[in-house]
């Protein structure tokens, strides 16, 4: 038994791990890629989290121990500042006045045409010219503050 | 408004040290991943290993993962006087042998070991079946016609 919680601790840490290192992006919009790439992992995590053990008390451990570790995170990054921006990043102005700032986009691999959809979809906005400020949020979405 | 993006550009020197980590990140991962395609995590070249010595050649993977079968081949280099396999019986504490072909005529503990008799061994490999069931380094010791192999394994989680 001791053994599922300690595989669903480190398939915690590890999944986190990698989707932090994706990057904000990944986790922002859901495309049919993204679709396919959490289906994956999830088909993967789950023979590697339970093995063979198919019990009902199996399954239950692990998802205490998936969600303790979720409430121990939020519980830490509430108090800690430091540790809520290494968790979840933080934000990054992407545009201001109108002129993208095209070396941060590119870090973060956004393109013009992201942070024009979201202008469409959130202020009704059709030219970057009407932005005052485009930032990416530490969701992977994109906020948009017209002028 | 202004005070809110203010506080956003605050953080810009976060994420620029945020931008070195993953990038960091990153290189980790493909180091990973190459490591895993070589085989130092079971099933490549760099596990793949084959010991000789004047009675067999044992084949087998240095590398093994927790409960994932795998398989250790000996050829026996003459027919054997006796048609035994000697295997020292710490090695079973962290692996189970699921399944020895041929089947043995008979198996039993012998002086710290598992001896496997066969009826008879005309060239054809012994392959044992094994399933790791613990965990990090072990040493397995097999003994065939006096001649004693001892090989090195590493079990991953």
């Amino acid at each position: 038994m001791e053994s599922i919680i300690i595989r669903a601790a480190i398939i915690y840490f590890f999944v986190f791990l990698i989707l932090r290192l994706s990057g904000k992006r990944t986790l922002g919009e859901m495309t049919t890629f993204d679709l396919v790439l959490l289906l994956i992992i999830s088909e993967a995590t789950q023979q590697a989290l339970l093995s063979d053990d198919k019990s009902l008390i199996g399954g239950m451990m692990a998802i205490a121990t998936l969600v303790f570790m979720d409430i121990l995170v939020s519980l830490v990054t509430h108090r800690s500042k430091v540790a809520d921006k290494i968790v979840n990043s933080v934000p990054l102005i992407i545009l201001r006045d109108g002129k993208p700032l095209e070396d941060r986009m590119a870090k973060e691999r956004i393109s013009i045409e992201e942070v024009l959809e979201a202008a469409r979809k959130n202020q009704g906005l059709e030219s970057l010219d009407q932005v005052k400020y485009a930032v990416l949020e530490v969701d992977g979405s994109i906020s948009i503050i017209p002028k | 408004m202004k005070k809110h993006t203010d506080s956003v550009e605050k953080e810009f020197r976060f994420q620029k040290m945020e931008w070195l980590v993953l990038r960091a990140g990153w290189c980790l991962m493909a180091a990973f991943l190459i490591f895993g395609l070589l085989g130092f995590f079971g099933s490549g070249t760099v596990s793949r290993k084959t010991a000789e010595n004047n009675a067999a050649v044992i084949e087998y993977e240095r590398y093994l993962r927790n409960l994932l079968l795998s398989e250790i081949k000996i050829y026996s280099k003459k027919p054997l006087p006796d048609s035994s396999v000697y295997i020292s019986s710490d090695y079973l504490n962290k692996v189970r042998i699921d399944k020895v072909v041929p089947e043995p005529a008979s198996s039993e503990l012998q002086n710290d070991r598992l001896k496997l008799k066969f009826n008879s061994n005309e060239g054809d490999p012994i392959v044992l079946y094994v399933v790791p069931t613990g965990l990090g380094s072990q040493d397995l010791e097999i003994e065939i016609r006096g001649e004693k192999q001892k090989l090195h394994q590493y079990i991953h989680f």
